[in-house]
């Protein structure tokens, strides 16, 4: 039972972490949260279900499809929506990317239909580890999602870009005298960020069903997560991804629907106790 | 005087619109405008104190749902429950307020958002409170022995709350409070001379919550029922939506305007296709913000402006 519920919570975690990654990268540059950051990923399991299931073509190419549809979706959107919002109030900024986030929810309801979808299950198969069970589906989305954690890891502390995009989370004015354009790094962040959200609904979408209403409820927990881990830092993502998929893994088993409240009962915690969150930098946005 | 006259003719407008619409249909939208509207009008004095909030449906939830359950299960006067009603959103707002207005900007969004979210989970998960199914049906208001059920005798209930909420938002804009708001723009400054921000925003916070939940009451029992669907974060988005497009140069005008447009806009559009809804919200808000700063209500002073020759010379 207990082993069931830890495997449960890490699959829920995960399916967090992934979607809050690409939500921290791009607030740790941008200074933005994109509440149209479900909705992208809402788009990804689309697009995946459309190449896969309409087009009928194997699901590493879906994969692919889904990635790259929604980074070019994200920098579409750094660059028509989001720079011309440098230096705007804080209504101006949260109403973009609300007004974003309702016109691709509406838009999809009307092109795709408000009706459920189910991708076909790929990978057949149950494996019992430690008295838990397991399907094999499961286990390929949690090692999917490991791998581009990865990935995202890899290009952050090992790549040029990816170094360039620490130093201007760090310190913008130094970034710029290094001749680090920040410009083109919100390009560039908003770009990966989008495509983990893109990656996100590829990946979970043979797991639930695909619909155009699936992006509110992971959002807000994302939001809920990188509050938790600090807003801007993808390890704090990481760790506060898990904590809360294993949390409420747990108080589901136990205490049954009213686990969600848990996630809201964390942020007051964490705001009374340490308001920068578990990894963030203090820091102060003016309303 | 001009301006005196216009709202003189808006107030008369307001009081006769019954009889100039005759249309129950219409005057239902006009209802709900009503309800949004205080929301709005809230949502934009939370916004002058210096927060952004986005769970102001989680407020009108408790207030509905404190009304609901004092008719049905203590069979409390309406009138009564309405007041306990919009008491409890005002304690639950200084209770929240306490411990999260010291947080600004998007945090305190998200916040809120949050605790809108877990809100709605409450009576879901709550049987005595009805579940997800909700509870019904719940009483309606009388007033000398007649009982409300014509969609007019509702609007000038909802008239007489938009009223009430326009007038104390006004005193507190035009009292020394309002100049406080004003100097709260720049928090360090503001505190350098003494002025107590956090107090204000609580001040701000738990008046605005007091009307959200005032308007609960009135909307469970218009609509005869309460249920966690109707208070999802969607709602506090649609009150945010509406004050923006609006404007939120003003109190009053601006908030009014919006929830009006977009109500009947939103309700209209949705018997087609239920995505139009969400669709009208985001593509009229992006509008605003990109086109419209100021919100509808600049839109006439821009037109004057540009037909105003002596103006495109300056």
């Amino acid at each position: 039972m207990v082993a069931q519920t830890l495997l449960n919570g890490v699959v829920t975690g995960l399916i967090y972490v992934l979607i809050a990654s690409g939500l921290t990268l791009v607030f740790g540059i941008l200074r933005i949260v994109n509440f149209a950051h479900g909705q992208f990923y809402m788009l990804g399991a689309f697009v995946f279900y459309l190449v896969l299931e309409t087009a009928g073509l194997p699901f590493p190419v879906a994969f692919g499809v889904s990635v790259l549809a929604i980074g070019l979706l994200g920098l579409a959107t750094e660059k028509g929506l989001f720079r011309p919002l440098e230096g705007k109030s804080l209504i101006g900024i949260i109403g973009t990317t609300l007004g974003l986030m309702l016109t691709l929810e509406g838009a999809a309801e009307i092109l795709f239909g408000p009706d459920d979808r189910s991708v076909r299950n790929i990978f057949p198969g149950v494996i019992k580890i430690a008295g838990a069970t397991l399907p094999v589906e499961r286990l390929v989305a949690i090692g999917m999602s490991a791998a581009v954690m990865f990935a995202l890891y890899w290009w952050i502390q090992r790549t040029k870009s990816g170094t360039a995009t620490r130093a201007v989370s760090q310190d913008e004015y130094a970034a710029s005298l290094m001749g680090i354009s920040k410009t083109r790094c919100s390009l560039v962040v908003m770009g990966v960020g989008s495509a983990l959200a893109g990656a996100a609904g590829a990946i979970l979408c043979p797991l639930f069903f695909v619909s155009p209403y699936m992006g509110g409820v992971p959002l807000i927990k994302a939001l809920i997560v990188i509050t938790l881990g600090g807003m801007g830092s993808i390890l704090g993502a990481t760790l506060g991804g898990l904590i809360l998929g294993i949390m409420e893994s747990f108080v589901y088993t136990y205490l049954g629907g009213i686990a969600e409240i848990i996630g809201f009962l964390i942020i007051i915690v964490i705001l009374i106790v340490r308001p920068q969150g578990l990894f963030g930098e203090p820091f102060e946005l003016a309303a | 005087m001009i301006k005196k006259t216009a709202y003189g003719l808006f107030g008369v407008i307001l009081l006769v619109l019954p009889y100039l619409v005759r249309d129950d249909y219409y005057m239902h939208l006009f209802i709900l405008s009503g309800i949004y509207s205080v929301l709005c009008m809230g949502w934009v004095l939370i916004l002058r104190a210096g927060q952004f909030s986005l769970g102001q449906s989680a407020f009108l939830a408790i207030g509905a749902y404190i009304f609901s359950i004092l008719a049905l299960k203590f069979g409390v006067s309406p009138w009564l429950g309405l007041l306990a009603g919009g008491i409890g959103a005002a304690i639950a707002a200084a209770l929240l307020g306490w411990i999260v207005l010291r947080i600004r900007g998007l945090y305190f969004a998200v916040i809120t958002l949050a605790f809108n979210g877990a809100i709605q989970l409450v009576p879901a998960n709550w049987d005595y409170l009805g579940g997800w199914l909700g509870l019904s049906p719940i009483p309606p208001f009388s007033l000398a022995g007649v009982e409300f059920i014509t969609k007019n005798s509702w609007y000038y209930l909802v008239l007489a709350l938009v009223a009430l909420t326009a007038l104390v938002t006004l005193r507190i804009q035009n009292s020394r409070l309002g100049k406080y708001f004003k100097a709260t723009a720049n928090e360090s400054l503001a505190e350098s001379l003494g002025i107590n921000t956090v107090g204000q925003r609580m001040l701000a916070f738990v008046v605005a919550c007091l009307f959200a939940g005032l308007a609960g009451g009135i909307l469970a029992s218009y609509l005869t029922y309460v249920a966690p669907g109707d208070f999802g974060v969607w709602k506090s988005l649609q009150v945010q939506i509406q004050a923006t497009v609006g404007g939120t140069g003003g109190l009053v005008a601006g908030p009014i305007t919006g929830s009006t447009i977009m109500v009947i806009l939103g309700e209209v559009l949705r018997t087609y296709t239920k995505g139009l809804e969400p669709l009208l919200y985001g593509v009229v808000l992006l509008l605003v913000i990109f086109f419209l700063p100021d919100g509808l209500i600049s839109f006439p002073r821009i037109v004057l402006n540009k037909w105003n020759p002596r103006k495109t010379t300056e």
